[in-house]
């Protein structure tokens, strides 16, 4: 399984990713915005799993979710929504754009670890 | 002359009269109000050059924050390189005791193993059956097996203990991103009261007090006609940081705020409490039309499962009609545990 962590801040795609390393999985990308993110996509290839950050320079982790369910190649990618942003009309937009699922910031490993599992589970439901 | 023309001269005069009256009463008023507005303009012109010397320190304020931005992420990588480290050797020492503990327990089974074949030799009657007892004596005592998988075990279940420690302590440093887009918020706002302020400072001096009125009219007019866009705020401190001025609601939702609202929440979800609150707000939402129609399609329709993207809530009919309080309810920050409902 390997993941794409889409955040500007450089401490969250370190926590994210030894999040994750401690949850086993160890194929990570990073990218810094939307923009890297989606030439990330492009460029390694196999990229199982998108966890973004809302708020970025360039491109939002909300526009970055728009580009990639209108992507031909990418729009059933699972994406994991981690943002500070806690609005009920926040999250609205969030699943407007169609995100998976969405964490507000700060979260706990445990609901990562609970996300992600819920997320694979019904990707292999739907299977 | 007629009586009438002399009675509308008379009426005409005594107007006259009064008007004069009044003006004798309000001449002294508007001579006041001109020396207020004489005296105001040196006033205005000390304020304007007030606020152009504190402009100065303002460069400054951005430059502190920058640094506060930079050393605090500089601590928290250095903590991070720590923390990575202290989980990397946790792992090794926790593999090595279990390595250990494997070693243990095979040698334990050749001591048994050498044990039994010992007294094997004895109960056939082999001549050496005295010396064969002292060695088997020597072997029972060398049971250190128990102690050392305790001792080996305890390390393992320590080390587990520091490594979940240090991601504790990782996943606390989260407040280092929070409290980044606080103080690029801040920065931010410091620099647009700077850039305003300039520009009415030099209006001041270029166009007049009247202009400068006018325009900060329409300026205030403009911004509040402006659409909101999806595009990040950013502001420059050390490197571009994005941020979210309410990131701080974030924060104190978080940690244990976060934990008490969670079980206040279980505790009402027991008492059915919750669901009678989560019943209300999807009957005002269905009364309300668009949002309530995009909430329960895509809670409807997972992500996953979802072919068409639906229209933004500002584009849908209907969505002005939504009412204050459901404007200020999608203000609210809103609990992980409400977010898992809308997901589930």
């Amino acid at each position: 399984m390997r993941f794409l962590v889409v955040d500007d801040s450089p401490t969250m795609r370190r926590i994210v990713i030894n999040a994750l390393r401690s949850f086993g999985y160890d194929d990570i990308v990073e990218a810094a915005d939307g923009q890297e993110a989606l030439q990330k996509l492009e460029s390694e290839g196999n990229i199982d799993f998108v966890i973004t950050d809302w708020n970025m320079p360039n491109m939002t982790g909300l526009e970055l979710t728009k580009a990639i369910r209108s992507h031909p190649k990418f729009s059933n990618l699972p994406i994991l929504m981690v943002t500070t942003r806690g609005l009920k009309e926040d999250i609205l937009q969030a699943l407007q754009a169609r995100v998976n699922n969405y964490i507000v910031k700060p979260f706990t490993p445990n609901i990562l670890k609970e996300k992600i599992e819920k997320i694979l589970a019904k990707l292999q439901a739907q299977a | 002359m007629k009586e009438l023309d002399i009675v509308s001269l008379l009426k005409k005069t005594e107007e006259l009269r009064a008007l004069f009256v009044l003006g004798q009463r309000v001449i002294p008023f508007l001579e006041e109000i001109f020396l207020f507005i004489q005296e105001l303009t040196p006033q205005l012109a000390k304020i304007s050059r007030s606020i152009e010397e504190n402009l100065q320190n303002i460069p400054n304020a951005s430059k502190q924050l920058e640094q506060v931005t930079k050393a605090t992420e500089m601590a928290t990588t250095e903590i991070l390189n720590t923390l990575e480290g202290i989980t990397y050797k946790a792992s090794v020492i926790q593999a090595n005791a279990r390595e250990i503990q494997a070693l243990i327990d095979r040698q334990e089974a050749s001591r048994k193993q050498v044990i039994y074949r010992i007294q094997r030799l004895i109960d056939e009657g082999n001549p050496a059956a005295d010396e064969l007892r002292e060695i088997k004596t020597v072997l029972q005592r060398m049971d250190v097996h128990t102690q050392v998988q305790k001792a080996t075990e305890e390390a393992a279940n320590l080390m587990e203990s520091i490594s979940n420690d240090a991601t504790q302590i990782m996943m606390t440093l989260q407040v280092q991103d929070i409290t980044a887009q606080q103080l690029a918020a801040v920065n931010h706002l410091i620099e647009e009261t700077q850039k305003q302020l300039r520009s009415i400072v030099e209006r001041f001096y270029t166009r007049g007090l009247d202009k400068l009125l006018d325009d900060l009219d329409v300026e205030v007019r403009q911004k509040s006609e402006q659409q909101p866009t999806e595009k990040a705020k950013v502001t420059k401190l050390h490197r571009e940081i994005a941020f979210d001025e309410e990131a701080i609601v974030g924060l104190e939702e978080g940690g244990k705020h976060r934990q008490q609202m969670v079980e206040e929440l279980m505790e009402q979800f027991e008492r059915g409490g919750l669901s009678e609150a989560a019943s209300t707000e999807s009957k005002e939402e269905a009364s309300s039309g668009a949002e309530s129609d995009q909430t329960q399609a895509a809670s409807a329709q997972p992500a996953e499962s979802q072919t068409t993207e639906a229209p933004p809530v500002s584009e849908q009919p209907g969505s002005e009609s939504s009412s204050p309080s459901q404007e200020d309810d999608a203000k609210k920050p809103i609990a992980q545990d409400d977010i898992n409902a809308l997901f589930d």
